[in-house]
């Protein structure tokens, strides 16, 4: 069975295949497979199936409340002067729903409303649990030939915390003593078909199995991961779970089974509140300085490099081996991918070291604030470039 | 040679091809340790294991099961095999097989050291089995090394319906969870910043525990018309800003559509000035009592009734304003009709 990799976004806006636009990562990665021999020019959904995870529209519906909110109002809002003030920002930010999210206005919204973190949370927990889940549905179809697919996935800036916080909602789900409250809102089989998990067929055979299984849950379940990769690592800011998935075992097993945490040494969202490598016997760090674009942040540009995309082939996919590991390797050496090259390999070199002095400027370590600023001269950098 | 006869000798070729692929016990290309086609002896192969276990897996004694899969893989290690610190760790797991998880029994690629595939998760001591792929550059791990994968292979597949199972009540939890959230954001009372702050405040540690079926209400401010209840001529329809300083709704319905609240209330227009009253809370419709100063002396009593208008702005944005007065007017003209 095809290994599954998530792909869990950023900050911003987000839409449906967001991961195979132009500057997606299953795009970058499409690229990246051209120069390797044993993929034979295939792309990346020939060897593994990937899911795309969105959780942006949460924040959207909560702007779109508060808009409405806003503008239900009307003039009356003016008889207090504080309701007026909080009416008219309110109806700024939910009119300019792309900007407040481009310069880290998400990372406000999760962090500082816990009802919108969960509802987060428990959308990349159900879609990342129910695609496994699904899977392992159809593995039992095989009888007991086969094997189980590998579970890769990756993090993107924010979606480094989201994921982190997802993972620990899965492991920590938590349902004795609250059965007869859930069996009154669920219409049991239902709701993997409505949700679009299971055909009816494979719903109906479930039910049967479920029928004559004699196990009982009392403590709750683990889930493990093959390989966890972090792309810009906004951890150790963002994260807002109760507990660690990144360390949580299970039967003394770590469940997060290989962790890489990638850094971009000119990326200064990583720089403002560095993360530490947790204890974790097969945890490695990747450190990379290529400049290929004018946004060093773009989940794409963090792939683009031979030493990140390397080490997601050799999790996910088998006809990626040793040789070809070895060939990425060395590819990473080359000077391309440690200085100046693809899109902005034509900059003159006064434009090469203003950027790099504008990006300099924008590390330090600090809080939120920090980072908001942060997000915002990325932003600015993105849009405007270098003078 | 006739046609026939040659076509006799092919078939009888591949037959002993394929013997001899089965007795060598290839695996499917999926199957692989140290990227190499599993090869384990003719007693492990997958459909040798699956001939020793399928009649008790397919009655669920999966205690049988593994007590079998434990006495064929012990009996066919050698004495030189059975010191291996690997096999310590394999037969320790496979004695505890019936309360692992399928997912204990992959076999991934790891990072430390490079290059090598390692059989279960570490623990924090690191006791895994690990194959050091890039030393063994051409050749194959031992036989009871590969005997060893097939069994963990064949063990991800025993151990799934059970897991499944399982993680099916899971997966419904935070399905059933995930809805609960996204209902109220989309069909509760619409919160403010400080209220969504707030009733976050309220949510337990643990993202399955259910919603509370309550909401806070806080320095909530709305839009209703105020009616005096002495005296109609200064009966006054021009909108009023309401704020709640502090109220609870109940929801009645699971998925946060309807409810009912009730709220202390503080109004605020222009010929009344403040007044301070109740207020209650049916679904979208809000109705209280406020209490302003008389130009008489004493205190008037004001109806106060009120809808919430974000619903009307949801299906039309741009014509809201219009409807709003349309809807004023309706009030008004329907105030004047009253006997």
């Amino acid at each position: 069975m095809k290994s599954v990799v998530f792909f869990v976004h950023g900050i911003g806006r987000h839409g449906e295949n967001w991961s195979t636009a132009p500057d997606g990562p299953v795009t970058a990665l499409d690229k990246a497979m051209k120069r390797y021999t044993c993929f034979e020019g295939k792309p990346l959904s020939e060897f593994v199936d990937i899911v795309e995870v969105r959780y942006d529209d949460l924040f959207d519906l909560v702007l779109d409340n508060w808009e409405k909110l806003a503008d239900s109002l009307g003039p009356v809002a003016g008889n207090i002067p504080w309701v007026a003030k909080v009416t008219s920002l309110l109806d700024d930010v939910g009119g300019n729903k792309n900007r407040f999210a481009d310069f880290g206005g998400d990372v406000l919204l999760y962090r500082g409303f816990d009802l919108v973190a969960r509802a987060v949370r428990l959308r990349v927990a159900a879609m990342i649990a129910g695609e496994v889940f699904r899977r392992n549905v159809a593995a039992q179809g095989e009888g007991l030939s086969g094997t189980l697919p590998k579970v890769v996935i990756v993090g993107h800036s924010m979606g480094t915390a989201v994921v982190r916080d997802a993972l620990w909602a899965i492991v920590s789900a938590s349902f004795p003593g609250d059965k007869a409250t859930l069996k009154e809102k669920l219409p049991e089989e239902k709701w993997l078909v409505d949700l679009g998990m299971l055909s009816e067929e494979q719903a109906q055979k479930f039910a049967v199995m479920e029928g004559t299984a004699s196990a009982s849950q009392s403590s709750p379940l683990p889930f493990f991961v093959d390989r966890l990769m972090m792309l810009a690592n906004t951890i150790p800011l963002i994260s807002c779970a109760s507990g660690d998935y990144l360390t949580a075992k299970f039967q003394n097993d770590f469940q997060c089974k290989s962790i890489t945490n990638v850094k971009h040494e000119l990326d200064p969202v990583c720089r403002v509140k560095p993360f530490e490598m947790p204890n974790h016997p097969d945890a490695v760090e990747i450190s990379i300085e290529h400049l290929h674009d004018r946004n060093v942040h773009g989940f794409a540009h963090y792939l683009s490099h031979p030493s990140v995309h390397a080490n997601l082939f050799r999790a996910a996919i088998n006809e990626f081996k040793l040789k070809d590991l070895a060939e990425a390797r060395k590819l990473a050496t080359q000077s391309e991918w440690n200085g100046i090259g693809g899109k902005l390999a034509e900059l003159v070199d006064a434009k090469k070291a203003e950027l790099r002095n504008r990006l300099q400027g924008l590390m330090g370590e600090g809080d939120l604030l920090k980072l908001a600023q942060v997000f915002k001269g990325l932003q600015g950098l993105k849009n405007g470039g270098v003078a | 040679m006739s046609k026939g006869t040659a076509s006799a000798i092919v078939k009888a070729w591949l037959a002993a091809l394929w013997l001899a692929i089965s007795s060598l016990g290839i695996a499917s290309a999926s199957e692989q340790l140290c990227e190499k086609d599993l090869a384990p002896g003719a007693a492990f192969t997958r459909s040798a294991l699956i001939d020793l276990v399928h009649e008790d897996f397919a009655i669920g004694r999966l205690d049988l099961v593994r007590d079998k899969l434990y006495r064929a893989y012990d009996a066919s290690l050698t004495n030189a095999e059975r010191l291996r610190p690997e096999v310590d760790i394999f037969l320790l797991r496979l004695k505890r097989a019936y309360e692992s998880v399928p997912q204990q029994w992959t076999l991934q690629r790891v990072q430390r050291p490079e290059g090598a595939e390692a059989l279960f998760s570490a623990d924090a001591a690191n006791r895994r089995v690990v194959f050091n792929c890039l030393e063994l550059g051409d050749s194959r791990p031992e036989e009871y090394l590969q005997n060893m994968v097939s069994i963990a292979f064949l063990m991800q597949k025993i151990l799934l319906p059970r897991w499944n199972v399982e993680d099916k009540k899971r997966f419904d939890l935070l399905s059933a969870r995930l809805k609960n959230h996204e209902d109220l954001l989309k069909n509760g009372l619409p919160m403010w910043p400080w209220e969504l702050w707030l009733n976050g405040k309220r949510l337990g540690e643990n993202d399955t525990s259910a919603l509370p079926g309550t909401q806070i209400i806080v320095m909530r401010p709305s839009v209703g018309l105020e009616i005096n209840t002495r005296s109609r001529e200064k009966a006054d329809l021009e909108g009023s800003l309401l704020v709640e300083p502090i109220g609870m709704i109940w929801y009645r319905k699971p998925d946060f559509s309807d409810w009912i609240g009730v709220s202390a209330l503080v109004t605020s227009s222009t010929r009344q000035g403040m007044g301070y009253g109740v207020l209650v809370r049916y679904g979208r419709y809000t109705a209280g009592l406020t209490r302003h100063k008389s130009d008489r002396g004493g205190d008037d009593t004001y109806l106060t009734v009120s809808f919430d208008l974000y619903d009307l702005i949801e299906k039309k944005r741009e014509t809201f304003s219009a409807d709003r007065d349309r809807l004023k007017s309706s009030a008004k003209e329907l105030f004047n009709k009253l006997p």
